[in-house]
């Protein structure tokens, strides 16, 4: 059950922690027979184990996030440099470019990193939500890998009995 | 049966079977945010049952250590004790009876029974950094870090296993600092009791 771990690419928050102060990021690591999901505030990682035979459902939802995230960007960049503008100083022109330019970057960086998602999987005990599946280019190509991992053990799972469960 | 409905992620209704397996998004029936769900053939599959013990029949069989009155079924891989259906606990292919799972456990021996872990590389690199901003805590912090590093270098690791990168940068920063203070406390000696 345990050993060798693959990390899937992903990063996420998880919804309802405070910007760097109360941060739970959110990894999957894939396993032999199980899908690992690390939270970690830095200090202290919790792990949940989803075997693949037990899992009954994976779903994406589309979400507005990049569309928030490019408002809140280019709303600042604009801020940036009204204010520049209004200032008219060489010094002030370098002082809130840099910014201006940081979050045009931000924004770019954003756009091309494709629509935003949230994903969910459920077993039948629990629905918890993947938090480093937050885009869906990303989210597609993991699940292109899993799909198959899922089908194949439960493809033989009738045979099997509890013996390979891999814990709580 | 044991299923649970498959959920829209934005309002939390139930997804219809069309849903199910499309190769796109489709808009979710109540709120029409493109929703996708793959669902798995553990969905419709029934709940495997728990194995009851089963009563001994003839005094020459072996009963359970836990329930006497159970037919042994297995044996304990880790203390050898008979075991009864009930008190067979398969965990990672092993074959344990509830105390030693128990054991196991709060040992942290049992790797699939792990729930949550201390990143004790990161605590060492912290301490070995953030203190340098109120610079006389390193007097202390340093050497601390230093034996978190050393203490935790080898035991049990994360599950997904990490290098131990953070804790030689960790004792070299300390070390670093230790230094630091060493010449220090030498210049501070000279210049006060060798005038």
């Amino acid at each position: 059950m345990e050993g060798h771990y693959t990390k899937l690419p992903g990063k996420g928050t998880r919804r309802g922690s405070f910007i760097g102060v109360t941060s739970t990021y959110s990894k999957l690591w894939l396993g032999k027979d199980h899908l690992l999901l690390v939270d970690s505030n830095g200090y202290k990682e919790t792990y949940k184990r989803f075997a693949f035979r037990d899992i009954q459902s994976l779903v994406i939802t589309q979400t507005k996030s990049r569309t928030v995230k490019h408002a809140i960007f280019l709303g600042l960049a604009t801020m940036f440099l009204i204010a520049g503008i209004l200032i008219n100083h060489p010094v002030g022109w370098i002082l809130l470019g840099l910014p201006a330019a940081l979050f045009v970057t931000l924004s770019l960086v954003n756009g091309l990193r494709g629509p935003t998602c949230r994903a969910s999987i459920t077993t039948a005990v629990q629905t918890e939500e993947l938090a480093s599946l937050n885009r869906i280019r990303q989210t597609e190509k993991i699940l292109s890998r899993l799909q198959p991992l899922i089908l194949e053990a439960q493809a033989d799972g009738h045979k099997e009995n509890r013996q390979a469960s891999p814990g709580p | 049966m044991n299923t649970q409905a498959t959920l829209c992620g934005q309002c939390q209704s139930s997804l219809p079977e069309s849903f199910y397996n499309q190769a796109g998004f489709l808009p979710c029936p109540h709120c029409e945010t493109p929703v996708r769900a793959l669902v798995f053939p553990a969905a419709s599959r029934p709940m495997p049952q728990g194995v009851l013990g089963e009563d001994i029949l003839t005094p020459d069989e072996a009963g359970c250590f836990y329930h006497p009155t159970k037919r042994a079924a297995i044996s304990c891989e880790a203390c050898g004790r008979f075991l009864c259906h009930l008190c067979d606990c398969a965990i990672g292919g092993q074959h344990l009876c509830p105390a030693c799972l128990e054991t196991g456990r709060t040992e942290g021996k049992l790797k699939a029974l792990e729930t949550s872990q201390l990143r004790w590389d990161n605590i060492a690199l912290a301490l070995a950094i953030v203190p340098l901003l109120f610079f006389y805590a390193t007097l202390i912090t340093a050497p601390a870090a230093i034996y978190l590093a050393i203490r935790h270098f080898n035991a049990p690791g994360r599950i997904p296993p990490l290098s131990k990168l953070r804790f030689v940068i960790a004792v070299v920063l300390s070390l670093l600092q230790i230094t630091g203070w060493l010449i220090g406390f030498v210049v501070i000696y000279y210049a006060i009791f060798r005038k």
